[in-house]
């Protein structure tokens, strides 16, 4: 075995070792640490952690809460069945309530449902939630959600209200089989700690490092070190009640903070922390004073704070790392910094096939049946139904009389909006000033679109290869921002531009929008696939890309910005069974009636 | 936001209440603290409405019929979640299904719409809420009332509430019809200096540490803010709103170029609930600017290239007309 590998052995041992401490503290205090995001594929690793969450949980509950739950079943309805048999309002507990003071764990989390999601949310915040039966008060909901994250890293992650609210997130990765088995956490421990947590003192310097910590990674959000702190706390309490250290006061050491930022702050980076080297060559004095009273309404900009780096935060930081799987920081950094995955996640939810209401209809010609709307069907027929049976059965515990014409299934739609790819060409040859032109056009365009909910993504290729720059989006706001770091200039690799949409175009119809490619261009490329020069490799390159985009169905129109036609444009176009359109000024207006040449379906 | 809801809290006709901001600003925080700053209100014993004694802000029909109280109790004001992804029986209320079928009698369910009344109702990302939904609940709260008329229902009760909508712009936005429906936006940033994240910090973890302590130290605040709510309400119809501050209202929209009448009365209904709680017996023209930015950012025509904040936009009108025409107050 190289040193490499026994190296990345041991840091996915940490790992794993950091996962079940993260098991034991929120079985400890499971509404103070709010949560754990797991990232873990189904496995030996993932079931010997659930069971370990179980057993330390001891007699508290833990439930599964599938992600398709509805909002009844979790927060408590009417049992239909038992009300109609004993002929009273018979209530069922939502299973939030059922876990009161424990844990629910959501496996495939990524497929959580919107209400799901903001019923979780809520009982996160408040502890309680308010059952959907009118009449009935709020119900306890103290619990803390374990939401087990499957998506792969090109997917749609948790929906940003619930991992919003997670105080750790947690990657379970396969360790290996020689790998010495998982710590064990006894109940009994558990149980000590949960005493002593309240012990736990906190020092001004602990919530200054999270402070500082938070805003040297680049996280805005005041839940993070919020949560930090708490699971310090937490940490230190556990770790009291494992040597039985009793003497108090509790205070929180250097191993607490460090493992409360690798739980809670690093997975969140938004920028990845500095090499340490970097921090050795300026080595920075003690905070300065808070910033004077003008209160900069700068929004989310930190970087008033990156200035005091105080050496504790970097500290932590750098100890927290050795927690966590090579490469994960930034990975993560990456991750959030392109906002793929979070944002993805809302996209894919608002487009959902989902339920809209019910119409008459039989089961057994497709179509589930829709119970509820059933027996609203047949209500009112009830008594007149029950007469005509006669009274031997009117006097027996109360039937329901449904016949065949009130049944009803649910009918539900998928709701296809339009999403645009577009494909620009910010090489060289394309003009820059075109650029700036485009981009004001990709603005308008977008500002008209979003009354109609559609969605943008923005791909464009220079140089050596092509980049996302605005993933799928309807915000105007998160375009203007994206656009303002474009850049032009360099060679033409026409065949990665498409590529990159391509896969973009796949990823939206995989969420159920109908996606639809448009590149501009001037139909020169000069850049194969793979980053090499030359022009007809380009080309070649670039046709063959066009008819696997072709043979998947995707629409795409073809606007050529050349300045007097280019022929190469309709042989791409023709190759995409697609349109193409010269467009030599690609402003607004001629964008948008270009537009129109997608058809009848075109906005 | 604090103050934008102080006001709606104040005069509910102001309307809704548009918060914008990245996450962990504190948007759900302080919308979820309302209950304990705002004073009890009074229901009809047995109303499924919670109905007002007095009959303010209207009756539902068993209150009307006489089937209700004659006693009355004290409630908490409501401040309802709305979860995304609800549905329109859920919200509106729907056919009893119990009730039918066990008694055979059409009865209605209430919703959500009747849960909120007389308080708030939350909406957190507003912005991703199906579009039908956001129509249906600006409607009721602009008429008070929640007519229901479906599975041979026909049903109307008073919905009288606030809503409160929140979301991220970054993550989708509402359409602009939508927009001017809102009677305060506010946008709500991260503090940005180490001192004031340290105190949430503190706060926060001396709450963890002993919930009761912390709510006994913070109760006088909360009962001082529950009496200015108090004394404000009480004072709200005796404020006068004279005309040279109206027409400084009617100016300063004119130069924004705010589509409608509504951005106009909502500045000077806010600027009345906030003269309100300042304790002053006339508007003034300051009040007006005080609340232009949140009455009237949100009714900005868009403009895709120019990147000012809709903010700073409302500022810079606000200062060429006191250049123009130094204000009176």
């Amino acid at each position: 075995m190289t040193d490499q590998e026994s190296e990345r052995r041991a840091r996915a041992r940490a790992a794993r070792d950091l996962a079940w401490t993260a098991a034991a503290l929120v079985a400890i205090d499971p509404h103070g640490v709010g949560g754990i995001h797991l990232r873990a594929r189904p496995g030996p690793e993932l079931d010997a952690w659930t069971r370990s969450l179980a057993e330390a949980l001891g007699e508290r509950s833990l439930r599964r809460m599938p992600p398709h739950i509805d909002a009844g079943r979790l927060t408590g309805e009417l049992d239909l069945v038992a009300s109609l048999r004993e002929g009273r309002r018979i209530v069922r507990t939502g299973l939030l309530t059922d876990a009161d003071r424990g844990v629910v764990i959501v496996p495939m989390a990524e497929r959580l449902e919107r209400e799901a999601g903001a019923i979780l949310a809520e009982a996160l915040d408040t502890r309680r939630v308010l059952p959907r039966l009118p009449g009935l008060a709020y119900a306890p909901a103290d619990v803390a959600a374990v939401l087990i994250d499957e998506s792969r890293d090109d997917e749609a992650g948790l929906p940003d209200i619930v991992q919003e609210r997670m105080g750790c997130l947690v990657v379970l990765e396969p360790v290996g089989y020689s790998a010495p088995p998982p710590p064990v956490i006894d109940p009994g421990r558990v149980e000590v700690a949960r005493r002593l947590v309240r012990e736990v003192e906190t020092d001004e310097s602990d919530i200054e490092t999270f402070v500082v910590a938070a805003a040297r990674l680049g996280i805005a959000s005041l839940r993070a070190p919020i949560h930090a702190l708490r699971i310090a706390r937490v940490h230190r309490a556990w770790r009291a009640a494992g040597d039985m250290d009793v003497s108090t006061p509790l205070r929180i050491e250097g191993d607490d903070l460090a493992v409360a930022a690798a739980l809670s702050l690093l997975p969140r980076a938004t920028v990845a922390p500095a090499p340490p080297d970097a921090a050795d060559d300026a080595p920075q004095p003690p905070p300065p004073p808070p910033p004077s009273g003008s209160d900069d309404d700068g929004g989310d900009d930190l970087d008033e704070l990156k200035g005091p780096t105080g050496p504790l935060a970097e500290q932590v930081v750098e100890a927290a790392e050795a927690h966590l799987p090579e490469g994960l920081v930034t990975r993560f950094a990456e991750a959030h910094a392109r906002g793929t995955g979070r944002k993805g996640a809302k996209l894919r939810q608002l487009m959902h096939g989902h339920r809209v209401g019910a119409r008459r209809g039989d089961p057994r010609r497709g179509g589930r049946v829709d119970l509820p709307a059933t027996l609203r069907a047949a209500a009112p027929w009830q008594r007149s139904r029950r007469e005509r049976a006669g009274a031997d059965v009117a006097a027996s515990a109360p039937v329901v009389h449904v016949r065949p014409s009130d049944l009803h299934v649910q009918e539900r739609v998928r709701r296809t909006a339009t999403a645009t790819v577009f494909v620009v060409d910010a090489s060289g040859s394309q003009a820059l000033n075109r650029l700036a032109e485009v981009k004001g056009a990709v603005e308008l365009f977008l500002g008209e679109s979003y009354v109609r909910r559609d969605q943008v993504a923005l791909v464009v290729f220079r140089d050596r290869g092509a980049e996302l720059v605005v993933p799928p989006t309807r915000s105007l706001v998160r375009v203007r921002r994206l656009l303002r770091g474009m850049a032009g200039g360099g060679g033409t690799p026409l065949a990665a531009g498409l590529q990159e949409a391509w896969k973009v175009a796949l990823r939206l119809e995989a969420s159920e929008a109908s996606p639809r490619i448009v590149l501009l261009s001037d139909g020169r490329p000069n850049v194969g696939i793979d980053g090499a020069g030359g022009r007809k490799r380009a080309r070649e390159d670039a046709l063959d890309m066009a008819r696997r985009i072709a043979a998947t169905g995707i629409p795409s129109l073809v606007l050529d910005s050349s300045a007097r036609g280019e022929r190469f444009a309709s042989e791409l176009a023709e190759a995409l069974h697609g349109t193409v359109a010269h467009l030599p000024r690609p402003d607004a207006q001629g964008l948008r009636r270009a537009l129109d040449l997608f058809g009848a379906d075109a906005p | 936001m604090k103050r934008a809801l102080e006001i709606v809290a104040v005069d509910q006709g102001v309307g809704g209440v548009l918060i914008f901001g990245h996450r962990g600003t504190g948007k759900s925080t302080a919308v979820r603290a309302l209950p304990a700053l705002l004073p009890d209100i009074e229901v009809m014993e047995g109303c499924l409405y919670g109905c007002a004694p007095d009959g303010r802000g209207g009756r539902c029909d068993a209150c009307r019929a006489g089937d209700t109280g004659p006693g009355t109790a004290r409630a908490g004001v409501p401040v309802v979640d709305l979860p995304l992804g609800a549905t329109e029986d859920r919200v509106v209320g729907t056919l009893d299904l119990e009730r039918a079928l066990t008694e055979g009698v059409r009865a209605f369910e209430p919703g959500l719409l009747a849960q909120a009344h007389r308080g708030f109702l939350y909406v957190d990302e507003v912005n991703l809420l199906e579009d039908h939904l956001v129509d249906l609940l600006l409607d009721v709260a602009a008429s008070g009332e929640n007519v229901v008329e479906r599975e041979g229902l026909s049903v109307r009760h008073p919905a009288r509430f606030v809503l409160v909508g929140s979301g991220n712009p970054e993550e989708g936005e509402l359409r602009p019809q939508l927009l001017d429906r809102f009677g305060l936006s506010v946008e709500v940033t991260t503090p940005g200096d180490l001192e004031t994240r340290m105190e949430v910090l503190r706060r926060r973890d001396a709450y963890d540490r002993d919930p009761e302590d912390f709510a006994k130290r913070w109760a006088s605040a909360d009962g001082r803010i529950r009496a200015s709510i108090r004394r404000a309400r009480a004072r709200l119809g005796d404020v006068e709103v004279p005309d040279s501050v109206l027409e400084t209202a009617s100016r300063l929209c004119l130069a924004l170029g705010t589509d409608g009448l509504r951005g106009e009365l909502t500045l000077i209904r806010a600027a009345r609930a906030l003269a309100a709680l300042d304790g002053d017996d006339v508007v003034a023209d300051h009040h007006i600017v005080a609340v232009a930015p949140s009455a009237l950012r949100h009714r900005l025509r868009r403009d895709p290239l120019d990147d000012t904040g809709s903010g700073a936009r409302v500022g810079r009108a606000i200062e060429e007309l006191a250049a123009n025409d130094p204000p009176a107050a």
